[in-house]
């Protein structure tokens, strides 16, 4: 039997989906090389979590072309330098402790273009290699599949490992229930891997008025992390 | 019906900013003041703030070019269009966005010269079919309120695909100042 477990993120308040309630959180920690979360980061629910292991962070990664790039900086440069900021800043907060740390990529972010896809590969690269390699810490992506693909190729396939975070929301999916049903039908056959990780969080709602609710079947985040797992 | 063609926006995955050339001085709340006509304004969607892990927020701004200040209150009217004009429906929503706080609505006076604001909040996560021309907003037209809409409105360039917002957008009210507030 599996067993399904259900969290937030952004601006969403605590939700009680699940036999359990909540159970995990992931909040906006910065964007580019500057910390903040630009109020996408609910402290309320952070603290109801009930456990600093439990809460997550992302950080919205700003793409090659984004007016915020040092002119000197190349591609690997710029990705490296936004996952150092992103350490920094999870580094420094007392609220966020799970050592997943998730890159945003999505094409409200600037610097992203589907016509740019070999400059935007060594960012996310060099953003996974830079996260990877702190103390600790294992890297994650957050993405819609259509950026996915336009932005690095349904095909392509990261360096450095990352735990998938994918947002695919469906209007028929409208409770933890449904959702439940829903990751078997729309997760499980592997549809939605991408980079060659397979999908380990799932954002299945969410809306420009909120809220955003995710699933995950993986129960490492209980012990602080997720990990990686190939596709 | 009159379209006053104003703004400039770049796409937003260039993350350009282009705003009016007018002082940010605060607009302020009062009611005593007269209406504003869109004959004094100008509006502008300014580059997506930022995207919140599927939730984009636009911040627009209301420059009173006119001789005098003027108010505002409550919520914008929002309507969408292809590049060639073909309408695209959308659901708005009012109040709190995962991006924006959405205050309640109050009388906003725009002094000449200053600016006010509101946010347009959108998602971007709803899974889409291969083609999604028919959904490509190329531009907004924008009604103010306390303006007959059969009249006049305001119009700003604004790309993003309505399919992956399931045509849901959230505004908030008219703000003072040149930024809305966030949550």
């Amino acid at each position: 039997m599996t067993d399904y477990y259900f969290g937030t993120d952004g601006a969403t308040d605590l939700a009680t989906c699940g036999t359990s309630g909540q159970r995990f959180y992931i909040g906006k920690l910065g964007a580019g090389v500057t910390a903040g979360s630009g109020g996408d980061f609910d402290s309320t629910t952070a603290s109801d979590v009930g456990n600093a292991d439990l809460v997550y962070g992302y950080w919205d990664i700003e793409g090659p072309t984004s007016p915020n790039k040092p002119a000197g900086d190349s591609p690997a440069q710029w990705g490296a330098a936004q996952a150092t900021a992103f350490i920094a800043a999870w580094s420094t907060s007392t609220v966020v402790d799970g050592e997943t740390l998730f890159g945003d990529i999505e094409s409200g972010n600037p610097g992203w273009s589907s016509s740019n896809k070999s400059d935007q590969r060594l960012l996310v690269n060099a953003f996974l290699n830079e996260i990877n390699s702190g103390s600790g810490i294992v890297a994650g992506i957050y993405a819609n599949p259509t950026d996915f693909d336009n932005f690095l190729g349904s095909t392509w396939t990261a360096s450095h490992e990352f735990v998938w975070w994918l947002a695919a929301w469906d209007a028929s999916v409208t409770n933890c229930v449904t959702a439940e049903s829903e990751w078997t039908n729309q997760i499980t056959p592997g549809t939605y891997d991408r980079g060659g990780y397979k999908v380990m969080i799932w954002q299945y709602k969410g809306s420009g008025s909120g809220p955003d609710l995710d699933m995950t079947i993986y129960p490492g985040f209980l012990d602080a992390r997720w990990n990686p797992v190939a596709s | 019906m009159k379209f006053r063609r104003l703004v400039l926006i770049c796409s937003l995955t260039a993350g350009g900013f282009f705003l009016p050339v007018l002082t940010p001085a605060p607009s302020f709340a009062s009611s005593k003041v007269p209406e504003c006509s869109h004959a004094q304004l100008e509006v502008a969607a300014v580059s997506s703030s930022g995207a919140a892990a599927g939730s984009v927020g636009v911040p627009f701004l209301i420059a009173n070019t006119g001789k005098s200040a003027c108010s505002l209150r409550g919520y914008p009217t929002l309507s969408f269009f292809t590049l060639s004009g073909k309408p695209i429906k959308a659901t708005v929503q009012h109040g709190r966005s995962q991006v924006f706080a959405g205050p309640k609505p109050v009388s906003v006076t725009i002094a000449r010269n200053a600016v006010a604001t509101f946010g347009m909040s959108y998602s971007d996560g709803f899974q889409v079919a291969k083609d999604t021309s028919a959904c490509k907003v190329g531009y907004v037209n924008i009604g103010l309120p306390s303006i007959d809409p059969s009249h006049e409105r305001s119009q700003a360039v604004l790309i993003f695909d309505m399919c992956r917002s399931n045509h849901q957008v959230s505004t908030t009210s008219i703000e003072s100042g040149a930024t809305p507030r966030v949550n």
